[in-house]
């Protein structure tokens, strides 16, 4: 099944709310009765990895793989909470999963197969942020009203952890003995990351905007004894996508 | 110092009058057309009431009878003796305040659109400065909005009041009833005309006529719906339009979302379950002024928002301190006890809460409001108890009190009783 088109989703999904009269009465007609002191939002995207350690060197030089396979869909979520009109923290976490069949570029067994097997490459990055908006959220007037500006840019930057997953399960070539076997090798474990970004949002109307965001995240993690002697990890990517933000 | 205190009430937007000459003095030929909607006697009207209940038959009235030129004089009558009168000229000029060691100026004029009037005073006593500001207007009923606001070193109280059309009270004087009697024709639908629905033009001459409090409670008053949208917002806050006002604005225009509580209502409400001053907290407690004038019986002295009125302002008994100009109203009616920010409390936020105590059953630990409810310095006065509800005090009471008076949402009048 195709995968939906994350940007066409957060468009549909912002048109969509857009006729919710009023969301529980907190907005009127274009303001909000107070300053936003949380947003969640939610976006789809696409995350390309890094793959720049050893360890994807050897995958992509002996399996049909190439680096662009660790690529994949992204989904996130943040809640944003307000420090000053310009800043905001936010705690974000997304998830990123690449799964793709493969066989040995150079081998097949003794019946002219191909030897096959599936490697996973997982990512699941929980990262608290610091968001600075280059341009005014909106406008107070009074205590009562808060008008969302159109248009509003944002860098932002922040640390966090990963939990990550590498993965190769099927069938395989010993190497020393050319015999082939099943088997499954494994790879999980936290890691330290950090991230940063830049975007932009788009409000659609007082509660909901259209974010665009752009980021990279940098990290490494230990491959633990199933990949012994290699490198850590590279788990780094960008990643872009396109998002729906609800003010609280 | 009491007469000090007399000296400031008497400032504080005296209004004309050397004259308390009876409009029974005066030409009927005076006040032109403008005036028409506010010529003749009017009974005040409690915050709430409809509209269309019928007027008392007994008590004061204010009449309002034509004066020389733009002028009008308004004489304060209690069973059939007059109390006061004031006289204001909407003529816009500058008129001097000299009374009781007081000096400054005052002046009154109409609005643009000709419907409402503001008043505006600056004065000095012994040395005390102090500013009024009112707005003069009618609701779309036809009743009489009077909102004034007083300003003493960066103090605020606004107060409202709101009076009906008492016809023309058989108490009154003769020669009184004779002048309104002459211009009584055409009264309704002046009044009509001049309380129709305003726009933000008119909002945005009033913000720069009148005192943001004084706006802002003229709007909540007159409880129309504006279209407000974003744009408009900002229409008004790029003309200078305070915050204030727009928040009143906004109210206003989304009931479904803000309703508004009078001190009034707060306080009464706070206090129902209280029997004793002393358990009161200190800004439920009737206001004693800072300096030593009485208790307030008028209810607007319970302002109890941390914005203590100014000096002398404290005590409008009727009758207590006749014709004083613009500050000083016509003493009676009023009601409010306006203080900035005005009190707006959405209805999510009115969700009282409460909890069960034991030996106490159920009480409200919280309601909620905007407002702000900052304790005053504690007063050594000891204000006479009031009349006590039904209900014992379960204890000596404190002014620390965790029961603000001022998050009591006020929105509702529910009360309970025994079952029969």
């Amino acid at each position: 099944m195709k995968a939906p088109n994350p940007f066409a989703l957060a468009i549909a999904l912002a048109l969509a709310l857009q006729g919710v009269p009023a969301a529980a009465q907190s907005a009127g007609d274009g303001y909000l009765f107070h300053p936003p002191v949380a947003t969640i939002g939610l976006r789809g995207g696409y995350s390309a990895a890094t793959a720049g350690s050893d360890v994807f060197d050897d995958v992509t030089r002996q399996l049909t793989l190439n680096k662009g396979d660790f690529g994949s869909l992204t989904v996130g979520a943040d809640i944003g909470l307000r420090i000053t009109s310009k800043l905001d923290i936010t705690v974000d976490a997304g998830y990123s999963r690449s799964s793709h069949k493969s066989e040995f570029r150079d081998f097949v067994d003794n019946n002219d197969l191909p030897i096959e097997q599936t490697t996973t490459f997982e990512r699941i990055p929980f990262t608290a942020n610091l968001k600075l908006h280059l341009a005014p959220p909106g406008r107070s007037i009074g205590t009562l009203a808060w008008i969302p500006s159109r248009f509003v840019p944002y860098i932002g930057g922040g640390i966090g952890v990963m939990r990550y997953r590498f993965e190769q399960q099927g069938d395989f070539v010993d190497f020393n003995t050319n015999a082939v076997f099943n088997s499954s090798f494994d790879a999980q474990d936290w890691a330290f990351v950090q991230q940063v970004m830049a975007g932009a949002e788009y409000n659609v109307s007082p509660k909901f905007g259209v974010t665009f965001d752009a980021r990279y995240l940098h990290g490494r993690g230990t491959l633990g004894a199933a990949f012994n002697g290699y490198d850590k990890i590279d788990l780094s990517g960008v990643s872009g996508s396109v998002g729906l933000s609800l003010r609280l | 110092m009491n007469i000090t205190m007399k000296h400031c009430v008497a400032a504080l937007g005296i209004l004309a009058i050397a004259s308390s000459a009876l409009p029974a003095q005066q030409t009927s030929a005076g006040a032109g057309p403008r005036w028409q909607s506010w010529i003749g006697c009017w009974t005040a009207a409690p915050a709430g009431e409809s509209a269309l209940a019928p007027a008392p038959v007994s008590g004061p009235v204010v009449c309002i009878t034509p004066s020389l030129g733009e002028a009008v004089d308004v004489t304060t009558l209690n069973e059939g003796k007059v109390v006061s009168t004031q006289r204001i000229d909407a003529s816009g000029a500058d008129r001097p305040v000299d009374a009781k060691g007081c000096t400054g100026v005052q002046r009154a004029r109409w609005s643009s659109d000709e419907r409402r009037i503001y008043l505006r005073s600056e004065s000095t006593c012994d040395g005390l400065k102090s500013t009024t500001s009112g707005i003069l207007a009618m609701t779309a009923s036809g009743e009489w909005l009077d909102v004034r606001g007083v300003t003493s070193y960066g103090n605020t109280n606004v107060r409202v009041a709101r009076y009906r059309d008492a016809g023309i009270p058989a108490a009154i004087p003769t020669e009184v009833a004779n002048v309104l009697r002459e211009r009584s024709g055409s009264s309704e639908a002046a009044r009509l005309a001049a309380g129709a629905a305003v726009g933000t033009t008119a909002v945005i001459e009033a913000s720069r006529a009148a005192d943001s409090g004084v706006v802002a409670a003229w709007l909540l008053e007159r409880e129309q719906r504006f279209s407000v949208d974003a744009k408009t917002l900002l229409k008004l806050a790029d003309a200078g339009v305070p915050g204030a006002v727009t928040d009143a604005l906004v109210a206003v225009s989304n009931p479904q979302v803000f309703h508004f509580a009078r001190a009034s209502d707060q306080v009464a409400l706070a206090d129902a379950d209280i029997t004793t001053p002393d358990e009161r907290p200190l800004e439920r407690r009737p206001r004693v002024s800072a300096m030593g004038m009485p208790y307030d019986p008028w209810g607007w002295g319970y302002s109890g928002y941390g914005y203590p009125l100014g000096y002398g302002y404290g005590s409008l008994g009727y009758g207590r301190y006749p014709g004083y100009g613009y500050g000083t109203g016509y003493g009676y009616g009023y009601y409010g006890g306006y203080a900035p920010p005005i009190i707006v409390v959405t209805d999510a936020q009115a969700q009282s809460r409460g909890q069960m105590v034991k030996g106490r059953g159920y009480t409200q630990t919280q309601g909620s409001s905007s407002g702000t409810a900052n304790e005053r310095p504690r007063s050594t006065y000891n204000p006479p108890p009031p009349s006590s509800p039904s209900g014992s005090s379960s204890s000596s009471g404190s002014s620390s009190s965790s029961s603000s008076g001022s998050e009591s949402s006020g929105s509702s009048s529910r009360t309970a009783k025994p079952r029969p």
